[in-house]
């Protein structure tokens, strides 16, 4: 059976937060990013990913 | 060619010996000759790799094309001269990890990526709080 998927409603704050950090701990160590540029890489995907969410509704 | 200076033209054969096919190097350097001391890192990225170079970012691509970015902060890429491909690229990377890796639909990535976005402009800003998590915390507070 497929697992669901989390929704924005059941991700605690807490959650969010340690996700957010985990992700960016991956960025920084297998990219080599530095902050200002894995911001500029968060911000496309935050826009790709409204895109998208408009494009479903 | 000695161990403290590298020819430019020996850029090209490292680059090949890598398995990385050079087909134009755009080079404005003043010297022709690369510092080997100065040549910061090699950053392996994926299929492409970073030289940082005092002044300059070569980047280079198993595809063949090399580009120059003027680089004032030689310790970092900077933002604005970020490829727009690598950074949609890297950014779907990203939103594939989450959705697939955490189990996240679209809007659950979206909220995460909206709090590394705004961890990254705390750190940025050296500890202050964005507004955007100001108002995410007024809203938590108002639920």
């Amino acid at each position: 059976m497929l697992k669901k998927k989390l929704s924005k409603s059941e991700l605690t704050k807490e959650r969010r937060d340690e996700l957010a950090k985990q992700m960016l701990e991956e960025l920084g160590q297998n990219l080599s990013l530095s902050k200002k540029a894995a911001r500029v890489v968060i911000q496309r995907a935050y826009d790709i990913l409204t895109q998208q969410i408009k494009n479903k509704q | 060619m000695t161990a403290a200076s590298l020819h430019i033209d020996k850029l090209e054969d490292i680059l090949n010996s890598l398995g990385f096919k050079v087909k134009e190097m755009k080079v404005c350097l003043g010297s022709d000759t690369l510092n080997l001391r100065k040549v910061l890192n090699f950053v392996l990225m994926k299929e492409q790799v970073i030289i940082r170079y005092p002044g300059q970012d070569y980047y280079v691509s198993k595809k063949g094309v090399v580009e120059v970015f003027d680089n004032k902060e030689v310790e970092q890429v900077r933002s604005e001269e970020f490829p727009k491909i690598k950074r949609e690229e890297i950014a779907n990377a990203v939103i594939a990890e989450l959705e697939q890796k955490y189990s996240l639909d679209k809007k659950g990535v979206r909220i995460v990526s909206q709090a590394m976005y705004n961890i990254l402009t705390r750190q940025l800003k050296g500890g202050e709080k964005t507004a955007g998590e100001k108002n995410v915390e007024e809203k938590t507070e108002q639920v």
